[in-house]
């Protein structure tokens, strides 16, 4: 097909403002899926996805369209995922795409990752087309919204469509505002060949699918074809598109997106960011995407020791299909062999936590989440260190670095003030307080990666009651003054609940911390303390007395089927706690040191 | 072997609010045709010879409530299909259901024993529980008892009821040393999702006095003073919750512990056989048409495998505070070899934290380790 019939764009929106409603519309209306074959929300497969309503994984699908000029075009919508952990995916769907589509909800109007997305847009020089979406809401405001779009993302909102994804009102008018405004892609098929790996995925029959945009030249069957970051050299089995059932073809030529099956066995040997030559003519690579890099660590362990082996196989698993998933053995001395694991960030972490309990059915225990920390020794040497328990001691660190974040954060005009006490107490430093209206405002704050990782997110949600958004972006290391608080139960250093935080805060997260356990520790045969620890100091202490009263009173006229099942519920009940020296603590007691309140929330 | 036999009465005038029991309020009219369920259940249990039977307890619910002619009627029943050679007929009554005519009734019907959910000798606390009688019914009921001719007489306590105190646990105790009754039972209150109050104390509501409950400490600090007061008093303890004067211990109630057979009788009964636990339907009512039609009652048939049988062996057995043989233990169940190794390591362990104690073959709960002993019957489930 002639390039300029061709269309290659993308949809980009904060979460909830309706980006896969559009898409399954978009589908529909094009006759990809019939309405019977409609699961709602095709493009997020995942049923993770599909539940918390997060595309995950970026997918592309081929749409036929016929445009009011009377021509048939092919559109290629490539997706990206909704979430500030993945916004590394994000950048490298649009390196795919000339256009982007940008959904605003019509009565939440521009939120934080809006901001972020656009911006990536143009920082990729797509052309960016505003869509207001949910306008048939008693609350949309329109009008509003298209001022926002003007003065906080420099975008023209004049011509913004205004559709509702959800009834498909207006979804006609975005298939020819596509049409007319993203710009054919460039690139000749004569061209050597060279196509941009921007996702795979693991198949368990064909090894790694991976999807590519081709920029110049064609891919063909049984062609050789190189991947410049190993250089090794693979031979295509099979090509086509997905729309979205995969359709095989004997082509892909420039401007087109689609996958490719080259017998190549692992989803890590096809780098997303490298570029796909020919093997018989050389070309220059592509620009390359910077390697993606797990910011957030965290120890996880199979509650029985006998799923270990299982949970190695599930990580494996996992990986295959999750280049941003990193993992390596780890041992505990509370939970013993496990895995240290990094993530991009903790819902990328709840995610892998959350298949793994539910897809491979093992019961985990996750140590507290940590981040990369740059520690210079006396000695003058320098080290990045992720977890806790492997810091030097005290005495031998010079200084120690964390990572900072720029963050964006979008809320009310009436909760400004609890936000603005929630980033102080979190260590933020304010950089830029803006009106984007009269009742909204954005903030920009450079914060420890370290705060944002405990409880940042659901704070900020609670203090504004919903309505702030948040962005991010990693922009370097910082020097604090940060300790190691380890945590005694029992007399016995459990390091899996080890943390690091600021020196200033060390006495209050320490009885915080103790305080919880207290409460989250089932009493045991004998008194059990439990403390709060800088090195040999202990700064906080609480003491579980021992247990009193756990009896059977009575056996009503010979039934010992309650007694039974009494005592199995218990026995249960102890199977899946992590015994420690002497003592049983469950699994909610390792939580514990991800939920940490602030002294005003307690009070 | 001789034979237990229970019979279940699942009425009550009203539901107390720690009640974790199958049992209902229901109209008067329906006691008669259950009463005559129990003797149709009675006359077709028996299949060839009359077996023994030696112990017979009538439990409920409150089975005081029948006409003492019913009562009669099914203990007439039991003789006419079983060889009674009874040394115990125990009959359950709550205080305020006593009158001079039952007991004599009563007694003339061959009860020898009659077992008085006294719970509190305090008001307040009897009223919050949703208990009937008040504390001068439990004197009464006695002495009506006494009159009557009844030398066997057990008081059940409840400690942890809601507004108990350390006070007035001690004074309740105290009346009920003053009545000396040939046998006593301590209840712990168990909260579970088993009873209205029990609910509630789990939600943190107020209901039902939830909130007026003493803490688990002070429950356990009752106890312990009672097995203490009652020790100076002459009882023997025998069982987790029950003492008794020499030679007064329950002989029916022992069977359960020692895994002797028993048969029960009426809606919700449950039996052993020595190898087969099984119940009867739990619904009165159902229990009553399946009678009328002829059928058997019993359903929930569970033979029980050897490893079910030894864990019985150890948490009913260990409920006895002298404790079981477990040299009788291993030559029984010498064919689950590798398990017995494990209970061995559990047992020596359970010693060595004080929650068991080894006298030759014998294995025992710790005296002093009786509030928590599901902490030790727990690990010895294996």
């Amino acid at each position: 097909m002639d390039p300029q019939f061709i269309r290659n764009f993308c949809i980009i929106a904060h979460i909830d403002h309706g980006k896969s409603t559009l898409a399954d519309r978009l589908l529909e209306l094009t006759g990809a899926l019939s309405q019977r074959e409609m699961t709602a929300q095709v493009l997020d497969s995942m049923d993770l996805e599909r539940e918390r309503g997060i595309t995950i994984k970026a997918k592309s699908i081929r749409l036929h369209y016929q445009a009011r000029d009377g021509h048939e075009y092919r559109l290629n919508l490539i997706d990206t995922p909704g979430h500030v952990d993945f916004s590394y995916e994000v950048s490298r769907a649009l390196s795919a795409c000339e256009g982007a589509l940008l959904v605003v909800d019509a009565s939440q109007g521009v939120e934080a990752q809006t901001v972020a997305n656009a911006f990536l847009a143009s920082r990729h020089n797509l052309t960016i087309i505003p869509v207001i979406n949910k306008i048939d809401l008693p609350a949309a405001r329109p009008d509003h919204v298209k001022e926002q779009i003007e003065s906080v993302l420099a975008i023209p909102a004049d011509e913004a469509l205004l559709i509702s994804a959800k009834s498909g009102l207006g979804v006609e008018d975005v298939l020819e505002a596509i049409v007319r405004h993203v710009p054919p892609p460039k690139g000749s098929a004569d061209a050597p060949l060279r196509a941009l790996i921007f996702d795979s995925w693991f198949d368990a029959y064909r090894g790694a699918v991976v999807l590519v945009r081709v920029m110049e030249g064609r891919i063909t069957p049984r062609m050789k074809i190189r991947l410049c970051a190993s250089n090794e050299v693979y031979e295509v089995e099979a090509l086509g598109v997905l729309t979205p059932k995969p359709i095989v073809l004997q082509e892909l030529a420039a401007g087109d997106v689609g996958f490719i099956v080259a017998n190549i066995k692992r989803v890590a040997d096809a780098r997303v960011g490298d570029t796909v030559i020919e093997a018989d003519r050389p070309a220059p690579p592509l620009p390359d995407f910077e390697a993606i890099k797990p910011m957030v660590f965290a120890g996880l362990f199979p509650v029985n020791a006998t799923d270990y082996e299982l949970l190695r196989d599930a990580l494996g698993k996992l990986q295959l299909n999750d280049a941003a998933f990193f993992y390596e053995p780890e041992t505990s001395v509370a939970l013993g062999f496990g895995f240290r694991c990094g993530f991009l960030g903790l819902l990328h972490m709840e995610i892998v936590q959350e298949r793994l309990e539910r897809e491979f059915n093992i019961d985990l225990i996750t140590s507290a989440p940590s981040v990369r920390y740059r520690i210079t020794t006396t000695a003058g040497e320098v080290s990045e260190i992720d977890n806790p328990t492997k810091f030097p001691p005290p005495s031998s660190i010079q200084s120690i670095e964390e990572p900072i974040l720029t963050a964006m954060i979008i809320t009310s005009e009436d909760s400004v003030g609890g936000v603005l006490q929630l980033c102080e107490e979190k260590r933020g430093v304010q950089k830029k307080f803006e009106y984007l209206s009269p009742t909204r405002i954005m903030l920009t704050y450079e914060m420890p990666l370290n705060e944002i990782v405990l409880d940042f997110y659901d704070r900020l949600k609670s203090v504004s009651r919903g309505y702030a958004s948040l962005d991010y972006h990693l922009s370097g290391y910082r020097e604090s003054d940060l300790v190691k608080l380890d945590v005694l139960v029992g007399g016995e250093p459990v390091d899996a609940l080890t943390i690091i935080c600021h020196r200033d805060q060390s006495y209050d997260r320490g009885r915080d911390l103790v305080s919880r356990l207290r409460k989250l520790i089932p009493r045991q045969m004998f008194e059990v303390p439990i403390q709060a620890a800088i090195g040999s100091r202990v700064i906080a202490r609480e003491t579980i007395s021992a247990i009193r009263k756990n009896v059977i009173a009575k056996c009503y006229g010979g039934d010992i089927s309650r007694k039974r099942k009494l005592l199995e519920k218990q026995k249960e009940g102890k199977k899946r706690m992590k015994r420690v020296g002497k003592v049983d603590i469950p699994q909610e007691a390792f939580l514990a040191v991800l939920k940490v309140a602030s002294s005003t929330e307690e009070e | 072997m001789t034979l237990g036999a229970y019979i279940q009465v699942p009425f009550c005038q009203s539901k107390c609010t720690y009640c974790n029991f199958h049992t209902g309020v229901v109209a008067r009219e329906r006691y008669q045709p259950y009463a005559e369920a129990v003797c149709r259940e009675i006359a077709a249990s028996v299949s060839g010879g009359a077996p023994v039977v030696d112990t017979v307890y009538v439990g409920g619910g409150t089975p005081s409530l029948l006409d003492p002619a019913a009562l009669a009627h099914i203990l007439d029943a039991l003789r006419a299909a079983y060889r009674v050679e009874a040394e115990e007929i125990t009959l359950e009554a709550d205080p305020e259901t006593v009158t001079p005519a039952k007991a004599a009734a009563w007694r003339a019907a061959g009860f020898d024993r009659v077992s008085l959910g006294a719970q509190s000798f305090h008001d307040t606390e009897l009223r919050a529980a949703g208990r009937m009688h008040r504390r001068e019914d439990i004197f009464a009921a006695v002495d009506l008892l006494r009159t009557a001719g009844f030398r066997n007489t057990s008081l059940d306590l409840i400690a942890g009821l809601p507004h108990q105190t350390p006070k007035s646990w001690e004074e309740s105790v105290s009346q009920l040393l003053r009545i000396y009754p040939e046998h006593v039972s301590i209840y712990l209150m168990e909260i579970d999702e088993g009873s209205r109050l029990g609910r509630e104390a789990l939600e943190g509501g107020q209901r039902y006095s939830a909130g007026a409950l003493p803490s688990d400490d002070a429950m356990a600090d009752f106890y312990e003073s009672a097995c203490r007061r009652l020790a100076e008093a002459g009882y023997e303890h025998y069982e987790i919750s029950n003492w008794a004067l020499p030679g007064r211990r329950s002989r029916h109630n022992l069977k359960y512990w020692r895994r002797d057979p028993y048969l029960g009788l009426g809606a919700g009964a449950h039996s052993f056989d020595g190898s087969v636990r099984w119940a009867n339907v739990h619904d009165a009512a159902r229990y009553v048409r399946i009678l009328e039609q002829g059928s058997s009652p019993r359903e929930q048939f569970d033979p029980l495998t050897p490893l079910q049988a030894l864990q019985e062996e150890l948490f009913l057995g260990l409920r006895q505070i002298e404790g079981i043989d477990f040299g009788r233990i291993e030559r029984q169940y010498a064919e689950l070899g590798d398990r017995l190794a494990q209970l061995h390591e559990r047992i020596e362990r359970l010693r060595a934290q004080g929650l068991l104690q080894t006298e030759g073959t014998c294995l025992r709960l710790a005296p002093n380790k009786l509030t928590v002993s599901n902490e030790a019957l727990v690990e010895l489930l294996g």
